[in-house]
């Protein structure tokens, strides 16, 4: 194999990977205080938001994620494809922030209608629910790749 | 006078600058945000005025001194708590040990006894600016990646790499500035710190530490590499750290990191160097060492970690001063809380002019928050 054909074969594997995590499924939406300036944000940024790895919109409002308790469905969902990891990853991941940085992870949401509730009420805002279940009261914010 | 208008201009530059990070941001907010509910509303978690967590340790150990290799138990807890407040955050470690020579930094809290010791690890208080320039004072760990993330939570391995505690001193009293600032996939890191130091110090043939104060300044950045997605993790990071210890006898260190994680893949990977007691730029000898652990998810919640581990204490009497170690292990977290490890360790003393020794470590690590 030459060293073009490896490179090729490189950029092969890396825009097949991209195109695999680029999907996402419409079972769900990340929903935003309906001020926030933002329409659409790539999966990494809303990721730091989520893992609280930026804690203030550009603006200076202070990001205020809300998690669904892991006994909602869609809640794996947008664990694997908007964070990128497993559940216990993530368990893992906040053990380490609590221990490193003081760091806790979001508050977890009564229900679908509490995290509503949650983004309606904070500038800050950020929530995801079932596609089903948008309404007026918030925004939604799209995922680009 | 020119000098008075000098630190007149100086002064005035400095408080518009201050009145610019104090000032309101401007607010986006056209749509009047709901009332806000109460909290109870929201989520069934019970609020709690502090962030608490922690967690219980038990390791059944193999002892890397360099003249002896016996094995030991060590059950250790450690404590933190934590509060944020608005852009202000205070967090503290405490940790009790009934294996005190193996913990190098902290501030004991009760009269040191050979088989138990009780400190306060670490406690700073922070203060956020912006994402990507925040201060942070108090008792702080040197950054390098094992110090930081080093809790057997979280932890596949039973025992630290023979680098940590071993080259970096561990921690420092004084001031940090640190941030993050990310692009897309990518971003940077840095800290940049400096305060008096807990330096490490060690006779050549057994492990006995001494701690002793130095004031040290160092930095470290770390570069978060896009790779379109293909990695999940892809952080390298170079550390450069200056100590002048009691003695006024400079040290120079540094060290190189990296992180990469793939899918089920991870490797971490650190080295290390120490020049010491340098004279007219010339040292009197180094301290270096090196780690390499790639790890595999085998399933959710099993994991297979294999290190290499090579550790030179001083290059004076290299011979009788390197060790190296291969570890093979299994981590099983049958919920994430909970951490079950085992590893088979072979240990190479004095570069292998004594004859390999093997050992078998054992863990468990249970760990708890409130609420």
């Amino acid at each position: 194999m030459t060293r073009r054909q490896y490179i090729r074969l490189a950029i092969g594997v890396l825009c097949a990977s991209r195109k695999a995590l680029g999907k996402f499924t419409d079972e769900f939406a990340v929903i935003v205080h309906p001020s926030n300036r933002f329409d659409t944000l790539s999966r990494s940024k809303v990721s730091y938001l989520f893992l609280r790895k930026v804690s203030r919109w550009p603006w200076g409002a202070e990001v205020a994620p809300l998690d669904l308790a892991q006994s909602e469905p869609i809640r794996r969902l947008f664990v694997q494809q908007v964070l990128g990891i497993s559940e216990e990853q993530l368990a893992a991941y906040w053990i380490d922030q609590r221990a490193t940085r003081g760091v806790s992870p979001p508050l977890q949401g009564r229900d679908v209608e509490a995290a509503k509730l949650w983004v309606a009420a904070r500038p800050g805002g950020i929530a995801y629910v079932p596609s089903s279940a948008l309404d007026a009261t918030v925004k939604i914010l799209r995922i680009g790749s | 006078m020119k000098k008075y208008l000098q630190i007149k201009m100086f002064s005035l530059c400095l408080a518009a600058a201050t009145a610019g990070l104090a000032q309101a941001p401007a607010s986006s907010e056209s749509v009047q945000p709901q009332e806000v509910p109460p909290i109870q509303e929201i989520s069934p978690n019970r609020s709690f005025p502090l962030d608490v967590a922690g967690y219980v340790d038990f390791r059944y150990l193999n002892d890397d001194a360099f003249q002896q290799h016996n094995f030991f138990r060590q059950y250790s807890a450690s404590l933190f708590l934590s509060k944020t407040i608005g852009r202000w955050r205070f967090h503290s470690e405490f940790n009790a040990d009934t294996a005190p020579e193996l913990d190098s930094d902290g501030i004991h809290l009760i009269r040191p006894r050979p088989s138990l010791s009780v400190k306060l690890d670490s406690a700073f208080l922070n203060y956020n600016i912006r994402d990507w320039l925040q201060v942070q004072t108090g008792l702080l760990f040197i950054p390098t990646y094992w110090r930081t993330h080093r809790y057997q939570s979280t932890t596949l391995t039973v025992d630290e790499p023979m680098i940590d505690q071993n080259i970096f001193p561990t921690a420092l009293k004084g001031g940090a500035l640190y941030g993050d600032k990310y692009w897309g996939e990518g971003g940077v890191s840095y800290m940049l710190y400096g305060g008096v130091d807990q330096q490490s110090d060690f006779r050549e043939t057994t492990q006995t530490v001494v701690t002793e104060g130095a004031h040290v300044i160092g930095g470290k950045f770390a570069v978060h590499l896009p790779s379109r997605e293909f990695f999940s993790t892809f952080d390298v990071a170079f550390h450069r750290l200056h100590q002048v210890d009691r003695g006024g006898k400079p040290d120079e260190m540094y060290g190189v990191e990296l992180q990469l994680r793939k899918s089920r893949f991870e490797v971490l990977g650190e080295f290390d160097h120490a020049s010491l007691d340098l004279v007219n730029g010339v040292r009197s000898h180094i301290r270096q060492g090196y780690y390499v652990q790639p790890s595999y998810r085998i399933t959710p919640k099993l994991f297979a970690v294999v290190r290499y581990d090579r550790l030179n204490r001083n290059s004076f009497y290299a011979d009788q001063n390197s060790l190296a170690r291969q570890s093979a292990g299994l981590t099983y977290r049958p919920i994430p809380s909970v951490s079950l490890k085992i590893e088979a360790d072979r240990y190479e003393p004095q570069a292998g002019r004594l004859p390999a020794y093997y050992g078998v470590t054992a863990g468990a690590v249970w760990f708890f928050h409130l609420p």
